[in-house]
């Protein structure tokens, strides 16, 4: 081998910085290359597969892509940007209705976090067996906070869990109004305006509203309806 | 870009129309990425719509020393890192279910056929390697994307994960090891 040939060969992850051109890579190696034939039978071999890379398509959005994704996105947006929303108490009067816009903001200004049924890409029944089985799940969870709640417990106490609970049911809700689902959709979405009255409870809750929130919970026999509905969903996440 | 520039100023100051001109420039870029990132359409708009939503409530801290572009795909990126993540722990659940016996056919939804959007790329090594990149973890797969087909540097895809730059380096080595083992003879 000639002299001025640098000593070391270059490693794979060399390699990789010089093909990438990363400001970190190896300074020698350019030179290295074009005197040891071994390297560069390596760097042609890496060369091919990382082109093969650049070969995978991906679907060319339709021309009109833009304006359809405008047309999505303009009734989620905030009227003046930066204005982050503001966890303020929904109780009172207009309790109800702040609850279905809040329900709605945290829905469409928050990105999926936990539990959440990330089923593209599998077939129908496949769908159907996960978001069973995640809806089961997360009626079971809502049903504890809501039983905490309903049985003498500090509202206040279940905020975090509800805050989670409520950011979870997004896709879930969203899913099972794109399957037509109305029927489970129902109660899903009744036992969300819920959760998000009790995620917004304030430190301060005097008797009477926490009476207010157990009625809540109470009327139309919601946690009877949710567990029922859980128990069908396990059932069903089995047997599809 | 010029243009988006005075846009990008317009929708700081909380202009709809001009956000609007915005989403219609960059919506078929960013869901190109968002495609490479989670490997199927459906995912890759609601990543196109999350990442809008986001760019919308964050503009004002936007400040101009990237592109808009480029500032975008970061918010992509992040998104899809998110979405990667959410993907994973649902994968673990219903492993989980099956293991404790709530379902016995469980497993085959992670083994179930290509999806048809994988059909739709170019034949067997699209295929091969569509399934190589759903291998890789979400970091790899993130990090291999920027770096590879979005051209961004170890130092700027650090930032974009909050990561150290040591790990999003390690991250690209790891996902192009991967990727060659799963190309290993397609390639010559
Ligand atoms: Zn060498």
């Amino acid at each position: 081998m000639s002299g001025h040939l640098s000593e070391q060969h270059l490693s794979e992850e060399d390699l990789i910085l010089l093909y990438y051109r990363e400001p970190e890579a190896r300074a020698d190696g350019v030179a290295h290359l074009q005197e040891c034939r071994a390297c560069r039978e390596s760097a042609k071999a890496l060369a091919e597969t990382l082109e093969l890379c650049s070969a995978l398509e991906t679907p060319e959005p339709s021309v009109d892509y833009g304006r359809s994704t405008w047309a999505q996105l303009a009734p989620l947006l905030e009227d003046r940007p930066q204005r982050r929303w503001a966890w303020k108490p929904v109780w009172g009067l207009a309790g109800a209705f702040a609850a279905l816009v809040a329900a709605f903001l945290i829905g469409r200004a928050t990105v999926p976090s936990r539990g959440v049924p990330m089923t593209a890409g599998l077939s129908a029944q496949a769908r159907q067996r996960i978001l069973a089985i995640s809806l089961a799940d997360h009626l079971e969870r809502a049903g504890m906070v809501l039983t905490e709640v309903a049985n003498e417990g500090d509202p206040a106490s279940q905020r975090p869990q509800a805050e989670d609970l409520v950011d979870e049911g997004r896709l879930l809700r969203q899913t099972l109004a794109e399957s037509g689902e109305s029927a489970t959709l129902e109660i899903v979405d009744e036992v969300e305006r819920v959760l998000v009255e009790v995620a917004n409870t304030p430190d301060q809750i005097n008797a009477v509203e926490v009476r207010r929130l157990r009625d809540r919970i109470d009327s139309g026999s919601l946690l009877f309806k949710a567990k029922v509905l859980e128990t069908n969903l396990y059932k069903d996440g089995k047997t599809i | 870009m010029r243009i988006d520039a005075d846009m990008v100023g317009q929708a700081q100051r909380g202009n709809r129309d001009a956000f609007r001109a915005l989403v219609e420039e960059h919506a078929r870029g960013v869901f190109r990425l968002a495609f490479r990132m989670t490997g199927n359409d459906s995912d890759a708009d609601d990543m196109v719509q999350e990442t809008f939503l986001r760019a919308w409530k964050q503009i004002g801290r936007f400040d101009g020393r990237a592109s808009f572009g480029t500032w975008l795909h970061r918010i992509c990126a992040n998104c899809s890192l998110d979405l990667l993540r959410a993907r994973k722990r649902v994968r673990a659940q219903v492993f989980a279910g099956s293991e404790s016996g709530v379902e016995d056919g469980m497993e085959r939804v992670a083994a179930e056929g290509p999806s048809p959007e994988r059909l739709a790329l170019s034949g067997e090594v699209g295929e091969i390697l569509a399934r190589a990149m759903d291998g890789l973890t979400e970091a790899e797969r993130v990090a291999f994307v920027m770096r590879h087909y979005e051209g961004m540097g170890i130092e700027d895809i650090a930032r974009t994960l909050g990561v150290q730059p040591g790990a999003a380096k390690h991250s690209v080595f790891r996902a192009v090891a991967k990727l060659r083992l799963a190309l290993e003879g397609v390639a010559r």
